[in-house]
């Protein structure tokens, strides 16, 4: 018997996944984080989260053969500044083989593919493997599209893979979700077996170790960011972009995080110029760097429903209060957090100026 | 000392310690000597606990709000148990009837779908239907788009009936054929929040982590009890004991046949079908020991009234079987080499109900 069937058979498999998630809470209670009971009581959730998605891209949608379509982040897990105007999708490839995607575009101004190839252990990256914008797709009168997934070039819509890669992730982009309609779309493996084997001792031993690693080191290094970031609060880190490329970020988006600390009768002011690019956005997220709840609250803007000021610049302001000025993000009950800025597709990067300033003074 | 209060237990990390603790005592359910002993049954058993974990933290933790509610799937294409239906789309939603919500969407074309308030009691086994509707007695739109008020008190239009105790709602989406109908998009608001945001709270959180493994605990000994009675009529398909089924949440317009099978390789479940009540549908499924439908995104499983090929004397015949039997049997489900799970037959919205869905084992090479 092998080694996985006898940890499975024993429950040995199961045991090291509960002791393992246990060992994640370590993260919640670094001595840097927040010791409110909000933020820890979120620190918590967050870790159930994880664990959801962990479990879902580890165990459910593993199957290289099989890929299904998941979403990683949507309004109930939530993983580093996920974008309230994005609908994510992903799933697993197996960059030696091909797939086509077929599906129909929705509404969403602004939809992207990607692949990745998990390099971490070669050279700490998240490598793009491959990138493609539906702008320069080719896209049937009725919406319908078809693209194929390969490593070998391929005419009409294709989508790069390179052979270590082994993740697909789409972006859509809402101006506004509420009344914007996601596309539809299904992927298939191209020339591979007709049915999924059943399931093995080996898949579900692997499966739970993966999950309980990537819970620990998601909220490892989204925690290790906020650690930095909070050593310049109430400003933007500005870090090179390389860094947020090399662990998975969309090389078209220019990437801000500003970790914030306000009392609550202060008001963090953001002001900036705005250029010339195919969408910008800032939102408001908790210390775990999960977005707020944008379904109930305001908690971000965007290029499109932001409000100008009457020289073309825009102002933010993050605060308990609406002081009725500018865009106002609530922070939901939080005296601290980290904002995100996104320029995509920008002729420039201005850095927006922060301030912080009284609430009475601003009305 | 002053007693620990769940913030202190959330703070300390106590309150994550204890639910990892109680996940890993929970994954004992799977070593209970019930349970086939080899890694294929395990290993699903494993993956079962994972699935209701997942759907145990949507419902006990990230959609536990009932005053900023939201739809979930605790039994989807990778969330299965209790012999989910594969003709179904199953959502809930945790509310609280001393709320008013309003649920709106649009129709979709799927053959028909209810929604269904219960009331919870201190057994997480037994669920109190204090509502329901369904799209044959709703009113909508041309356009197809609908309202429906759910409220302790009765309102005009489509009206949902609660309780004052009513503490979740069931919806069943159900396809005649699932790969042609499009679900109805349903959404929910509550009218009347107390509050300001859903944020979490140490009591919530305590009581989220809790609640998810106690549905994980519950979950999981409740299936292999359920098995052991079915074990007791293997290949054979009675009418179940209705209240049970009822009590665990079960559809009021469904009858079920609940039971076990356990073939060998040469051998199959050999269904006859002749007695079908009048009904809106009927159907029958597979699942594995864990009572989790078998994979029906990609194999012929589950048989109902619209996918089933009649006999000239409008009897069906069904063969459960690991090999296929032939194009003269095409009602074949695949047992996909489990060699023994649960299964289930329903009549819905049937007035009378045959003792038995009758069945007989035979070897495949002396099928009729």
């Amino acid at each position: 018997m092998s080694d996985a069937a006898s940890r499975v058979l024993s429950g040995k498999s199961w045991e090291d996944f509960c002791d393992a998630l246990k060992a994640a809470g370590e993260t919640i209670l670094r001595s840097e984080t927040p010791a409110s009971e909000l933020d820890r009581a979120e620190g918590w959730r967050y870790l159930s989260r994880l664990t959801r998605a962990a479990l879902e891209r580890m165990v459910e949608f593993a199957d290289p053969d099989f890929p299904v379509f998941y979403a990683l982040s949507h309004e109930t897990i939530k993983i580093g500044s996920d974008n309230p105007d994005n609908t994510y999708r992903n799933c697993i490839v197996d960059g030696t083989k091909e797939y086509r995607v077929t599906g129909k575009r929705g509404t969403a101004p602004v939809m992207t593919f990607g692949t990745k190839a998990e390099r971490y252990a070669i050279d700490g990256t998240q490598a793009s493997t491959g990138e493609l914008d539906s702008k320069h797709m080719d896209i049937a009168p009725d919406g319908s599209f078809e693209i194929i997934v390969s490593a070998k070039p391929h005419n009409g819509n294709w989508l790069k893979l390179a052979p270590d890669s082994s993740m697909l992730i789409v972006r859509e982009t809402h101006f506004d979700r509420k009344i914007e309609v996601p596309a539809e779309m299904t992927i298939q493996q191209i020339g591979g077996p007709a049915k999924p084997s059943p399931l093995t001792a080996e898949q579900i031993d692997t499966g739970l170790a993966s999950a309980a690693a990537f819970v620990n080191g998601t909220a490892k290094a989204f925690a290790e960011w906020m650690a930095i970031f909070r050593k310049t609060p109430n400003d933007w880190t500005n870090l090179p972009q390389s860094t947020w490329t090399n662990i998975g970020g969309d090389p078209n988006i220019f990437y801000l995080w500003a970790y914030w600390t306000l009392k609550p009768d202060e008001a963090l002011v953001i002001e900036t110029s705005v250029p010339e690019c195919e969408y910008w956005n800032c939102q408001n997220n908790n210390y775990w760097d999960e977005s707020l709840d944008y379904r109930y609250l305001p908690i971000h803007i965007n290029k499109h429903t932001a409000k100008y000021n009457a020289d073309g610049t825009v102002t933010v302001v993050i605060a308990a209060k609406d002081p009725g000025v500018g865009n106002y993000l609530d922070t939901a009950g939080h005296d601290n957090g980290c904002a995100m800025w996104r320029w995509v597709k920008s002729k420039d990067h201005p850095i927006p100026k922060c301030r912080v300033a009284k609430l009475a003074d601003l009305r | 000392m002053t007693d620990q209060t769940a913030a202190d237990r959330m703070m300390s990390g106590q309150a994550w310690d204890e639910f990892c603790d109680a996940l890993k005592e929970a994954g004992k359910i799977v070593q209970r000597p019930e349970v086939p002993n080899d890694p294929f049954n395990k290993a699903l058993g494993y993956r079962f606990l994972t699935a209701l974990l997942r759907g145990g933290l949507e419902s006990t933790m990230h959609f536990a709000d009932a005053q900023f509610p939201g739809f979930f799937r605790l039994a989807d294409e990778t969330k299965k148990l209790l012999n989910d239906n594969p003709d179904n789309y199953y959502q809930n939603c945790v509310i609280d009837g001393r709320f008013d919500y309003r649920i709106y969407g649009h129709r979709g074309t799927v053959n028909w779908f209810s929604l269904g308030t219960k009331g919870s009691s201190d057994d997480v086994a037994v669920m109190v239907d204090t509502g329901y509707i369904d799209s044959r007695n709703m009113t909508f739109n041309p356009d197809g788009s609908f309202e429906i008020i759910a409220s302790a008190t009765k309102k005009p239009g489509n009206w949902l009936p609660m309780a004052p105790t009513s503490r979740s709602i069931v919806v069943r989406q159900t396809f005649g054929d699932r790969k042609t109908e499009k679900i109805a998009d349903i959404q929910i608001a509550c009218l009347n929040p107390q509050k300001p945001n859903n944020n979490a709270t140490p009591e919530d959180v305590e009581r989220g982590l809790k609640g998810a493994v106690g549905f994980v605990r519950n979950i999981g000994n409740m299936t292999i009890a359920w098995e052991e009675l079915y074990r007791k009529h293997i290949n054979q398909l009675p009418s179940d004991d209705q209240e049970r089924c009822q009590r665990a949440g079960g559809d009021a317009a469904i009858h079920y046949y609940q039971s076990y099978w356990k073939l060998k390789g040469d051998e199959c479940m050999f269904v006859t079908l002749d007695d079908i009540p009048e009904c809106q549908t009927w159907n029958l499924q597979l699942s594995n020991y864990w009572m989790e439908s078998l994979e029906y995104r990609f194999f012929k499983v589950s048989v109902n009234k619209h996918t089933a090929h009649y006999e000239p004397d409008g009897s069906v015949k069904i063969v459960i079987s690991e090999r296929d039997p032939g194009p003269k049997y095409p009602n074949w489900l695949n047992t996909l080499g489990h060699g023994e799970g649960g299964m289930l037959g329903r009549y819905v919205g049937a007035k009378v109900f045959p003792p038995e869905m009758k069945s007989k084992v035979v070897k495949l090479s002396e099928l009729p």
